[in-house]
């Protein structure tokens, strides 16, 4: 996942987790809302499933990516 | 009174879950801070952190891949410290809460008021309290321990079958150094065939645990792998995975105590 995307991902979860009406679109429409918050295809498609592990460790995977980039490492 | 050195130090927890488990006196914490460093494990928290407060630096980059654990936790403490020196007002964000199971958090308060600052910490959720959430646990019932799995080997701790048991950092048993992913390593696995041959001397072979681990994101339900005691081994199992294994066999209250308490039987209706 590039910077942009996993920016995209997590600010779709923090809206999800700030916001309750957010939250109600997304359960009543989950494509529409994803589309909007500019969610990669194949990560809509993980957090469809509502595996909690794989969209855990894609996040995980996605933080070490992120923190590298972001540390200049 | 005593005047204390420009700077201080507040010490706080995101919680588990992503925003909802934040404290209100966390988030002003970080909100007012002149500096945040933070060690949390997703980059959604960490954006979130950065939105309430962009004065922000991560501590992650102290971890090196295949190092000692401890040589991060060391360079963790200098860097909150340095910060504080500087005289700024510095909030440090760990993942959880921020008193258990992170050293550095407790190191960093007592070398900054050993020097002289103000230094404090805030309580946090922690996984703990999400698992007696999840699974449905209270402790007031029939009572609860809690030990680091290494620990709990290395040190041959007593304890009671009888009451529930709770087993952390299963994923990294014996395993001092810091791996980016969050697959268990050869020496954890080897510690894990250690730890069910202690508990089989315990607990009866199908006696059913849990392999537990909270949720980090809204939308996700927390992972709760129920299976019996010698079928560990199919479990998946990562860093950061807990067990709980609940109380073997009935509660036997002691007759004697019963009498010397003046306890005497209840009708509820």
């Amino acid at each position: 996942m590039s910077n942009q995307e996993i920016d995209g991902v997590s600010n779709f979860f923090i809206r999800i987790a700030e916001d309750p009406l957010y939250r109600t679109q997304y359960e009543e429409n989950p494509t529409k809302i994803m589309d909007e918050a500019k969610i990669p295809k194949e990560k809509q498609v993980v957090i469809l499933s509502g595996d909690s592990e794989n969209i855990q460790s894609a996040l995980g995977m996605a933080c070490v990516a992120y923190m590298l980039v972001h540390t200049d490492l | 009174m005593k005047s204390r050195k420009k700077g201080s130090l507040t010490i706080v927890g995101s919680g588990i879950e992503l925003v909802r488990d934040t404290t209100i006196g966390a988030r002003i914490a970080i909100e007012r801070a002149d500096k945040v460093l933070t060690l949390v494990t997703n980059p959604a928290t960490e954006l979130w952190i950065k939105k309430l407060n962009s004065k922000v630096e991560s501590l992650f980059d102290c971890y090196v891949d295949g190092r000692p654990r401890l040589e991060a936790y060391n360079a963790m403490v200098k860097r909150i410290l340095k910060n504080v020196q500087y005289g700024l007002e510095v909030c440090v964000v760990f993942y959880g809460h921020p008193g258990v199971f992170v050293k550095p958090a407790h190191e960093s308060i007592r070398a900054a008021r050993h020097e002289g600052f103000t230094a404090r910490m805030l309580p946090g959720i922690s996984a703990e309290d999400c698992l007696f959430a999840d699974i449905g646990v209270d402790p007031g019932t029939f009572g609860c321990q809690s030990f680091e799995a290494t620990d709990f080997i290395l040190h041959k701790r007593k304890f009671d079958p009888k009451s529930p048991l709770i087993l952390w950092q299963i994923g990294s048993i014996g395993d001092l150094y810091y791996h980016s992913d969050n697959y268990i390593s050869d020496m954890s696995i080897r510690g894990l065939k250690i730890l069910t041959q202690t508990l089989e001397e315990h607990y009866d072979k199908d006696h059913e645990i849990i392999i537990y681990q909270a949720s980090i994101l809204p939308l996700c339900q927390p992972l709760i792998q129920r299976i019996p005691l010698t079928r560990i081994h199919e479990a998946k199992i990562g860093a950061a995975s807990t067990m709980y294994i609940p109380p073997n066999g009935p509660q036997n209250s002691d007759e004697d105590m019963i009498h010397k308490l003046g306890m005497v039987p209840i009708k509820i209706n």
